[in-house]
């Protein structure tokens, strides 16, 4: 695990993908943060975090797409499953080498606290809150893309087709506001991942919140095990 | 050894290999022979713990291939036929990649990836990102990865096709000093690739063995006896008279040739060395010059296409 752990790193740190997700997630957000620090006047980061998440929506893709994808394209899928190492170590490595990414962004982020502090007296509960909320939505989303990275062999479909399904998990829950769908309204309320992150910036920390974005991480990591266990297997 | 039985492969519900079943001695270079989309690719791959086999089994040193695929995975080495490579790597970065992967200690790597880059010639590339290199030294490299660590089994998926004959060679001089310390595989549809390297060869079509065994067979006749032609300078009545003394398992036929020119004689006899160095030695006694020994065997093409073409 380890040993694909430090691959899938090397790679991202190689290639341009962490040199320009990295700055490019930390200028935009830091714009959108410095924007409505400077007209609202409030030492908040509630609006940064929902900014991230949508950030994220489109950058996760990128970290995620070419996790296995590229190995599909190039049968180096093929030397990973003639070496000792299980389906679940080689995606674990995959996983965690993008959560570190992600971990990195969000620790680049804590930057935003030094103009809340220096000029503010800032509640940090909703921030502490918020940045858990932001990593779990955040490992959620890499789940997501490695799932779709898993179907398909080009890295543009695997980008696209992610950002599709996490799209479509954001807004799901705006489906409720057409009329004739009230009756349905709450249960996309529930599924829609922009409701959970709502609770978290608010300062709240919502177990079922955590337990759902845990199960969708879960799920979507289920399903990029079963993907390949029948690849292998089938 | 590597035992092979019953191996079974369906894909989408049509059998692409069906019970396939053959053995591999410690140091054995097998050749795995047979056209395009016979099943070869899908038979290693199997054996690579690839892909699953519908049913059959294989066993590597007692070793299970389906219930022990992590510790088997562990003594193989793969090479599939588009070499697998990270094109961003330097070659030596892959290189302890892999060592890594496959589980080499840790203060084993270096040596082990240093020996393996002298072992392929790749010691000029050794610092050079694979995505610029060569199609030969790509493959070489993608060798080199199998060859690591010394695997007991080595599969080769049509290791030397498409490189030129100087890097053919080169690519059969590794395989054959790989094959000192692992069972080797490979698959081609190269003659001449057996000839050059096989102790022994599976046939393989539409997913069965055609046929196998040693390879020595195929300098036999279709009788099992051994057939020769001499060119021999000297009398034609003293090649007769020492030709005759030998027992009735001997047949021979002088061809009528003229004054001066050396005489050529075809020999049939039950297929033995120690039958032909007496016979020879006989001839050299009685001042007959031997100036060529050519075996009259069925040619190997001959016969690998005869097998081809039968149902």
């Amino acid at each position: 695990m380890l040993n694909i752990y430090r691959k899938e790193l090397f790679n991202y740190f190689w290639s341009p993908i962490a040199y320009i997700v990295i700055p490019v997630f930390l200028f935009i957000s830091g714009y959108f943060f410095s924007f409505s620090l400077y007209y609202l006047k409030v030492a908040t980061m509630s609006n940064a975090f929902h900014n991230m998440a949508i950030l994220l929506l489109l950058l996760v893709p990128v970290i995620t797409m070419r996790l296995l994808s590229e190995e599909q394209k190039s049968g180096t899928l093929e030397l990973l499953f003639s070496m000792p190492v299980s389906i679940g170590n080689m995606l674990l490595g995959k996983f965690l080498s993008a959560v570190t990414l992600l971990g990195i962004m969000l620790l680049g982020s804590l930057i935003f606290l030094v103009p809340l502090i220096t000029f503010g007296d800032p509640d940090f509960g909703p921030i502490w809150t918020g940045y858990l909320g932001i990593f779990l939505i955040g490992t959620c989303y890499i789940s997501a893309g490695l799932f779709v990275s898993s179907l398909t062999e080009n890295q543009i479909v695997a980008a696209l087709g992610t950002t599709a399904i996490l799209i479509l998990l954001w807004f799901i829950r705006y489906i409720g506001s057409f009329e004739a769908l009230q009756f349905i309204n709450l249960p996309f309320e529930f599924i829609s991942i922009s409701t959970h992150q709502g609770d978290f910036v608010r300062g709240l920390i919502n177990f079922s919140s955590i337990v759902y974005l845990l199960t969708l991480t879960g799920l979507f990591y289920g399903l990029a095990w079963l993907r390949l266990h029948i690849r292998r297997y089938g | 050894m590597l035992s092979v039985k019953n191996l079974t492969k369906n894909i989408d519900g049509k059998p692409i290999v069906e019970e396939i079943s053959f053995d591999l001695e410690d140091g054995e270079i097998l050749g795995f022979v047979g056209p395009n989309g016979a099943g070869k690719t899908t038979t290693l791959r199997m054996l690579a713990c690839c892909t699953a086999p519908n049913s059959g089994t294989a066993a590597l040193n007692g070793l299970d291939l389906v219930n022990d695929d992590l510790e088997i995975r562990k003594r193989i080495g793969y090479l599939p036929e588009v070499p697998p490579l990270y094109e961003y790597m330097k070659v030596r970065t892959y290189l302890t990649t892999i060592a890594r992967l496959k589980g080499i200690p840790k203060n084993k790597q270096i040596m082990e990836v240093d020996r393996t880059i002298e072992r392929c010639y790749i010691g000029d590339m050794a610092k050079r990102e694979i995505g610029k290199l060569s199609k030969g030294y790509r493959q070489r490299v993608g060798l080199a990865q199998a060859i690591l660590g010394d695997p007991e089994l080595l599969l080769l998926d049509e290791p030397t096709s498409s490189l030129d004959p100087g890097q053919i060679s080169e690519m059969r001089d590794i395989i054959r000093e790989a094959s000192g310390k692992s069972m080797v595989i490979f698959s081609t549809h190269i003659l001449q690739e057996i000839q050059h390297l096989c102790d022994r060869i599976v046939l393989i079509k539409n997913g069965k063995v055609r046929y196998q065994g040693r390879l020595d067979r195929y300098n036999l006749t279709d009788d099992g006896r051994r057939s020769l032609m001499l060119k021999l300078k000297g009398k034609t009545q003293t090649i007769e008279s020492v030709l005759s003394t030998r027992s009735s398992d001997l047949n021979f036929e002088i061809k009528p040739v003229k004054n001066g020119e050396p005489v050529k004689v075809s020999l049939h006899f039950p297929d033995s060395d120690d039958t032909q160095s007496e016979i020879l030695k006989e001839l050299l006694h009685a001042n007959i010059r031997v100036l060529e020994v050519t075996p009259l065997a069925k040619d190997l093409e001959q016969t690998i296409l005869q097998f081809m073409r039968s149902e």
